[in-house]
Parts: C-alpha cells; structure tokens; sequence
C-alpha cells in the first residue's frame, strides 16, 4: 500500500476516507434510530389533544355518554314530557362491556340543568327508587319545554361530609326546633324540624346553594319501657332501613338536592306507652358537594337514533 | 487533502448515512406496527366486539335482549326472550326479578308482509304474533320492537277526605280512601291503590306533614295512621312508585340466537 499517494497523483479514486466516512455517516444514522426505538415517539401535545378529545367509543354501547367521574358509566336520555308547570326527564345508566353492573355504583350527579330555547334551568328535583333499574327522574320547573333539549349532568367530583347531636328538653315536643350544620369554610345545611309524639317533620335548604343530603334520626330519651325491655322512641326518615317491618312502606332515599323536606316515622309507639319523655336528641348527617366534574352534555333524540 | 477527497469524502458520510436511515426507517415501522397488533389504545380495553351477555343481542336503553325460542303454530307465531339488565346496581337493593324493559308492540316481516306482535303484560318475556300463521324462522327477514318502556319513579303529593274519597294521581293511578277510624289519640285510615291498566310497576303512600307514622301495606291497599294532634279534615299523602315510561325509537332485533 505504499503507492496510494502516487495512484492518487494519477487520477485513481481515493476509496479509503469516503468508505471510511460512509460507515461513520452509517453508524450516526443507526445510532439515531436505535435511540428513537428506545425512547418511543416524540410527545406532540396537539395529538394528545386530539387523543383525549371525547371520541365516539365502541365499547360505550347505544348512544350512552361516559360519566366524567366514572369512565365505566354512561347517561342516555330516554324520555322527556312536560305537563302543567314542569318538565320530566328520565334518564337510564348502563356500564361499559367489560364492567359487571353489580360491581358498579350508579351514576353520582350532584344536578341536572335543562337548556332548552337557549334558556339554562336547573332541576328542582332528582330521584329514583329501587324497582326503577337503571333510570334517574329529574324535574324541572320548564312548562314547556323544547322537543329536543339538551340536558348537562354535573357528576361529583368531591364532597364534605359532617355531623352534630343537638339535644333538646320535652317541652321542645311538637315546637318548631331550628337547627344548623357548618362545613368550613362557609357553607351550612340549615332548616328546621318538629318532633311530635312519635312523629316528625324535617324541612332544609343551603343557604349557598349547595347540593347537598342530610340525613336526620331523633330519640325520644325515657320513652323506653320503664323495665329497660324496649328501646326509646326512635324516629327516622322513610327510607332507613329499620323501618322494614315485613310490611312497612319504604321510600327511596333522595338523591342530591337544593333543599328537601320528609317526615321521620317511629315504630307506632307513643310517649304514653313508656317512660316519661326526659329529653330530644337530634343526629344530623348531611353531605355537601364541594366540587362537580366536567359537565355531561346529553341530547334527547327522539327518533331513538 | 484535495478537494475531490474532501468531497468525495462528504459524499461518502451521505450515501452512508442514507442507507441506515432507509433501514432504520423500516425497523421502526416494523415495530411499530408490531406495537399496534399486540396493544389496543386505552380506550378499547373492554371488548371490543361491544356485546355484554351474548353476540346476539339486541340494545335497548340500558337492556340486552337475546331471543332464545320462537314458535310458529296455527294460532299464531312468537318469540320468547332473556333480558340482562346492564344498568350499574352497586349499594342498590334493586331485585332480579323486576323487569328492566317492557317491549310492549313488536313488528315482524315475513311471508312477504308485515305482522304486528304484542307481549301482554311486562313479567312475561314472549311477543305473540297472533295474524302470522305457519312459515318457519327462515322466512323471517325482520323483526323489530316498535314500543318499548322502561322504569320510571314517580313522587306526587295528593289530599284526601271523606267529602273527595278518590283522587286521580295520574299514569293510570287512582287513590281510594276506603277506610277511617279515629282510636282517640289517632286516626287510621285504609287507602286502596286502583292501577289496572298494566303499565304501573309498584305504587307506595306514605303520610305526608306532621303526624304521621309508619305506613304498611297489604295487598292493593295502604294503612296510615295520623296523630289527632293534627286537627285536619284532609290527610296529606305522598304517592310514588314506578311506572313504564315509553322511550322513543324501534329497535332492530337481532334473531341470530334462534335455533328453530
């Protein structure tokens, strides 16, 4: 190899550096795949958005929409009249392919808004009850409203929770008792209640607004037999299940509301069967929404499309 | 170093640099695609065939529907059916046994026309087709439920008296107050529920207001008792329950289950 200098000086082709610069040029290409099969594609936040984008899924079966609090839930409007001074929607929840019904919770909407003629309302009432399967009613106060409307779901994303015992003297019996519960930093369930003799009525709002549950239980202290037997008088709401006697009437318990109002049932006893009435006890639990998810836009198709 | 070396030099480094990309570029589609074959996108991770209890069912609201039999005599033909309900049941009591759907009006085509079928009342999953005589399920080219209900709650208030002893609750409900007795220190009365019409699922009472205890119910008919605390010639009552609520829409049977 000593005469490549003078095989170069008579026109022959130099092939030692341009091979040697092709491997090198090879080896930095091939480098540079190798490093792009390891670390995956580059993240292009424009196609993540078009990734997160709500997309019709194949799995979410017959016109269902996702909950955005349970992505394994889906809302449909199936029904909507209006009658008199309000509106009536029913709405049914189905679980996605793979989810077992009985291992999912039903749909937790803190409350619905109706827009219907441009106009925004939001329900009066929601509820359903254990032989309606699947279905949620809602009311709104909309006398007529648009053949299609569109219905929001705001799904909750976080509540509070709180309790309180109040205790009141017998001469509070059949009397208005008001009463309060705070949550920090402001906001309060407040209302009042009348507790009979072996009855009593509960009435309460959110003074801000809120959605929220209460759930209220009275004892009537000394009202048990004087041998120690029986228990006091309880009295609790229409839907607690101590009141399920092999024929009681049993309704459902109310979902999240503005305000609400029912009546606490005892088990038929009266003052005058026990002891004497010493005093009122009064346990309120109620449960506040803090926080909704994105809303859940629904259509109501009535061609069933 | 000359310039021709210099250039062919660069020359060199391209052509190499060229072909490791061609073929970098393959391996990376390769793998990809491989990536692709063996990895569904989040989305897709439940099935993606999209049935729930059986490839042949049929959709509607929150029901899978799956023919299991159909018959085909002198009196008419019919179809029987399995329901699974796919509503989410978690920390509800909700029974087995209540029917989700109601698939009240059906339509078939075959024999070169169209027959109306009826399923009778909601606890009985068979639509009869009472005009279609004889054919075999090959000469089906069609069904269809063209009305169907689901479950619905309802809560009204209503007021009743001696002087307006039945009250109209509406969806087919009637209230009769059929009883009343005063003990003294309460009253009792006996209210009976008339629901005849088939669409009224479950109707319950409870007293509404102060003086109210505990209900009970036996039969058609709802006992309540008020405190005579309360001074009141009405008794103020809650009525609610379910009723078949109709939804919108015909859906297409799928009848690949029938084995004849």
């Amino acid at each position: 190899m000593n005469d490549t200098v003078e095989e170069r000086a008579d026109g022959e082709i130099p092939w030692k550096p341009p091979v040697i610069s092709a491997i090198a040029g090879a080896l930095v290409v091939g480098s540079l795949v190798i490093f792009a099969l390891v670390n995956g594609p580059v993240d292009d936040p424009e196609a993540d958005a078009l990734i997160l984008a709500p997309v019709p899924s194949l799995d979410v079966p017959n016109g269902y929409t996702l909950m955005t609090n349970d992505g394994d839930v889906g809302l449909k409007v199936e029904s909507m009249t209006s009658d008199g001074g309000s509106s009536t929607v029913v709405v049914s929840s189905a679980v996605r392919g793979t989810t077992e019904p009985a291992d999912s919770p039903p749909p937790d909407v803190a409350y619905w808004e109706m827009q219907s003629d441009g106009e925004s309302t939001v329900m009066d009432i929601q509820f359903t009850s254990e032989s309606a399967v699947g279905t949620t009613t809602i009311v709104f106060p909309v006398s007529d409203a648009a053949s299609e409307p569109i219905v929001a779901a705001y799904p909750t994303a976080s509540v509070v929770s709180e309790s309180t015992t109040m205790e009141v003297g017998p001469d509070a019996l059949g009397e208005p008792i008001a009463f309060g519960l705070g949550f920090e930093p402001d906001i309060a369930i407040s209302g009042e209640l009348v507790v009979g003799d072996g009855w009593g009525t509960v009435e309460w709002t959110s003074p801000d607004g809120m959605v929220a549950t209460l759930d209220v239980v009275v004892t009537l202290v000394g009202t048990g037999n004087p041998d120690g037997v029986s228990h006091p008088i309880r009295l609790v709401p229409g839907y607690d299940s101590s009141l399920a006697g092999p024929d009681s009437v049993i309704v459902s318990r109310p979902l999240y509301g503005f305000g609400g109002s029912y009546g606490l049932y005892g088990d038929g006893r009266v003052i005058a069967d026990g002891g004497p009435l010493t005093s009122i006890v009064i346990e309120l639990e109620g449960t506040v929404v803090t926080e909704t998810a994105d809303a859940l836009v629904l259509t109501f198709d009535p061609a069933g499309d | 170093m000359s310039v021709r070396l210099i250039t062919l030099t660069i020359v060199g480094f391209l052509l190499g640099a060229l072909a490791a990309g061609g073929v970098g570029v393959r391996v990376i589609r390769e793998v990809r695609a491989l990536d692709d074959a063996t990895s569904l996108p989040a989305q897709n991770i439940a099935r993606d065939d999209g049935y729930h209890t059986d490839p042949t069912e049929t959709l509607i609201s929150s029901v899978a529907l799956v023919p299991e039999a159909a018959t085909f005599g002198d009196d008419g033909f019919s179809i029987s059916y399995e329901m699974t309900s796919i509503a989410p049941t978690l920390g509800t009591e909700s029974s087995q046994d209540d029917q989700p759907l109601y698939p009240k009006r059906w339509l078939v085509e075959a024999l070169g026309g169209e027959f109306e079928g009826i399923q009778e009342n909601a606890t009985e999953p068979m639509a009869v087709f009472p005009l279609m005589v004889g054919g075999s399920i090959d000469q089906v080219d069609a069904v269809r439920v063209v009305e169907a209900f689901v479950p619905g709650s309802f809560e009204t208030p209503v007021s009743i008296s001696g002087a307006a002893p039945e009250v109209q609750v509406g969806s087919g409900i009637d209230v009769v107050l059929i009883g009343e007795s005063d003990n003294g220190d309460a009253t009792t009365i006996d209210v009976q529920i008339v629901a005849d019409d088939g669409m009224v699922r479950e109707v319950q009472i409870v007293g509404d207001g102060p003086g109210w205890s505990e209900s009970s119910v036996s039969g058609d008919t709802v006992t309540l008792t008020r405190s005579n605390d309360v001074e009141a010639a009405e008794f103020d009552l809650i009525v609610f329950g379910t009723t078949w609520v109709v939804i919108e829409g015909e859906f297409i049977v799928n009848i690949g289950s029938i084995d004849e």
